[in-house]
């Protein structure tokens, strides 16, 4: 009894002078973890900070001020007086011009490419997967070698127009009619890669017997894939779209390289992320370009938004 | 309406042959169920009728025409999935009507059978739903309008029920049947559920390993099975099987006699369904496993002393024994309670033979 006793008696005090530190410690293991999460989130809210969130306020900053051309000139303050000069520009309203054009040949061509190509490697079919490597890498060419590449295809003197027998003086890309559409017909090369990975990615997942239910429903092949495929593959070509015209948006590379800014048909190709680095680099117009920059982010906000808003409604979501 | 033939049909992939040399006939108007277990090549059979699968070797016939090539859309055919298959973006209306327009059907025709079809199906409030808002026995209610709304020559049903709950596939299993007897389209059925094929089919071809191993009435497979697979595959539970002789035209299993058959002595497969055995004061011994009372009836799990085990089918009240208690089994005086087959091949032996 009396050993019994021992532990028994241990055992009732135990709990009492465990539970207050306990208590404590779990409060101060509370604010530890807080401590320890913020930790963790520090680098990535560091990268964030520094490279978007300061840059992003940073350019309102800009806008609203004129600055010198040497570190020293003082930057006074002028207001929106920028914004109503951007807004009164033609250019700018060219540049607009040219990036919806831009936008509007080159994301819808891009996933109907990609779409196109995935229908087609998407079946079983031998050296399907060479193809599948085949098509997904235009989306890891770069923008440089991408750009040489169409410039010899395009060539008037040695290129594959020459030998189609089409006749062009100068280039397809350097007439002022024509270069836009040049350019946006590359920059939809680019996307299809990366199209073509989600396309198939999207096929891949699709229900096989349903495919085979409208084959038997008496559906040719180009019903099969509009009334069938298309709509089961709506959240996919929906979400190409609204990346593919957040990255058209930004577009710039292609143009830089082919185009340039000395060329006559400069302007046809000015598409806004163009006219705010010729506005930084050769006008020193950093305000300016500032505005522009704005701009292009409420511009892509507005678009992805009415995407949203609008083309979702028609997206079929599987259940 | 048409009649469907296999002509020696072989269909492999790679080195699997699902389907080897099958050769049968599903006559016009006919329901029959191809039965098996799950890889044994039925539903690869179905799909060569469907034209989702081309046939490797041997001639498919449906009616009089050769489809072996045949674009699925041009077999004049329709098709009730496993998953039901329907268009998940459209309404049960247009799920429905897709068939006819395909087909180039005016409007006014379109309507008229999506609402007849429809009403026979019980569907005519669901018409603007999407299959995504249905239950699942309305999603196969569906599924079976869209196949009947073109009037086919052929339903081709890949396990219509198995998706469905127990009550629910019971009351389906009548509606199709009868839905069938009305319209009197040929249909191939797809299961590998024994009690719907037995229950649902005018015949049932028994398919094992992508070969056939009989096809008849249902009470003709489950009354005269030709081997010892069809025995054990059909019927609820399944026959059971153990090692005898036959000594001087008499049946024995280990020293219990059975009765006379007529088949020249040496070693036998004797199969016996629950029905044909009874627990009795005397016969072959063994031991009672296990009790299973079904309400109507009990079946009582027996392990001879060979560790073979029987099964007999008891009125609910008789006396029933306890679990590893002994028991005696002996087989009713019935014609065709006791079944004979060979050792070595399994093949049925008859009386005579």
């Amino acid at each position: 009894m009396t050993t019994a006793s021992g532990p028994g008696r241990v055992a009732e005090v135990a709990p009492t002078t465990v539970a207050k530190p306990r208590r404590k410690s779990r409060r101060f293991s509370k604010s530890k973890e807080m401590g320890l999460a913020y930790l963790l989130l520090l680098p990535a809210l560091a990268v964030f900070g520094v490279f978007t969130f300061f840059p992003f306020v940073e350019n309102f900053n800009l806008a609203a001020h004129m600055k010198g051309p040497y570190p020293t000139s003082p930057n006074p303050y002028v207001g929106t007086s920028h914004f109503f000069q951007v807004i009164k520009s033609s250019i700018f309203l060219d540049s607009l011009r040219s990036t919806a054009i831009f936008v509007a040949i080159a994301v819808p061509l891009g996933l109907f490419l990609g779409l196109a190509l995935a229908v087609f490697a998407n079946q079983k079919l031998r050296g399907s997967a060479f193809f599948q490597v085949v098509f997904s890498s235009t989306t890891i060419t770069s923008v440089a070698v991408a750009a040489v590449v169409f410039e010899t295809i395009l060539d008037p003197r040695s290129g594959l127009m020459q030998w189609l027998g089409v006749h062009t003086a100068p280039g397809i890309q350097l007439s002022p009619g024509w270069a836009l559409y040049a350019i946006a017909g590359i920059s939809a090369w680019q996307f299809m890669g990366f199209s073509f990975i989600i396309m198939i990615a999207g096929l891949q997942s699709l229900p096989e017997e349903v495919i085979e239910a409208a084959r038997m429903d008496g559906a040719s092949s180009f019903r099969v894939f509009w009334r069938v495929i298309v709509p089961l593959m709506s959240p996919t070509i929906f979400f190409g779209g609204v990346v593919g015209t957040i990255v058209a948006l930004q577009s710039f590379g292609a143009i830089d390289i082919i185009i340039g800014n000395t060329n006559t048909t400069f302007t046809r190709t000015n598409v806004l992320i163009n006219y705010i680095y010729d506005l930084i680099v050769y006008d020193r117009q950093f305000g300016t370009a500032a505005c522009v920059a704005i701009a292009l982010f409420l511009i892509t906000l507005l678009v992805t938004v009415a995407q949203f808003r609008v083309l979702e409604r028609r997206v079929h979501y599987a259940n | 309406m048409a009649q469907v033939r296999f002509d020696n049909v072989t269909k492999t992939f790679g080195d699997v042959r699902a389907i080897d040399e099958l050769s049968m006939t599903i006559d016009d108007g006919e329901f029959l169920v191809l039965l098996g277990p799950s890889g044994c090549g039925k539903t690869t059979a179905l799909r060569t009728v469907a034209g989702l699968e081309e046939v490797t070797d041997g001639t498919l016939y449906i009616g009089e025409d050769v489809v072996n090539d045949v674009a699925p859309r041009d077999r004049d055919i329709a098709m009730v999935f496993q998953s039901y298959a329907l268009y998940p973006h459209l309404t049960v209306r247009r799920n429905i009507e897709f068939p006819l327009h395909q087909r180039g059907f005016d409007k006014k025709e379109r309507t008229r059978r999506v609402l007849e079809a429809a009403a026979t199906l019980e569907l005519t409030e669901l018409l603007g739903r999407k299959p995504g808002q249905l239950s699942g026995g309305q999603r196969q209610r569906v599924a079976l309008a869209r196949a009947i709304v073109r009037q086919p020559q052929v339903f081709l049903m890949d396990e219509p029920l198995s998706n469905l709950d127990a009550l629910l596939r019971l009351q389906t299993r009548a509606d199709i049947v009868a839905m069938q007897r009305r319209l009197g389209t040929t249909v191939l059925y797809v299961t590998h559920d024994q009690v719907e094929a037995m229950t649902m089919g005018d015949r049932i071809a028994v398919l094992n390993a992508g070969r056939l191993q009989q096809i008849g009435p249902p009470i003709e497979l489950y009354e005269r099975p030709v081997n010892t697979y069809v025995a054990t595959f059909l019927g609820n539970p399944g026959m059971c099987l153990a090692q005898g002789r036959v000594v001087a035209g008499s049946a024995m299993l280990g020293d219990a006699k059975l009765g006379d058959v007529g088949v020249a002595d040496g070693p036998v497969t004797i199969g016996a369904r629950p029905e044909a055995l009874a627990l009795s004061a005397a016969g072959i011994p063994a031991k009672a496993l296990f009790i299973e009372v079904l309400g109507a009836d009990v079946l009582v799990l027996c392990e001879l002393a060979t560790g073979e085990r029987f099964m007999a089918r008891q009125p609910l009240d008789a006396p029933r024994p306890k679990p590893d208690e002994p028991v005696h089994l002996s087989l009713i005086d019935k014609p065709g309670a006791l079944h004979l087959f060979d050792v070595g091949t399994g093949v049925r032996m008859e009386a005579g033979g």
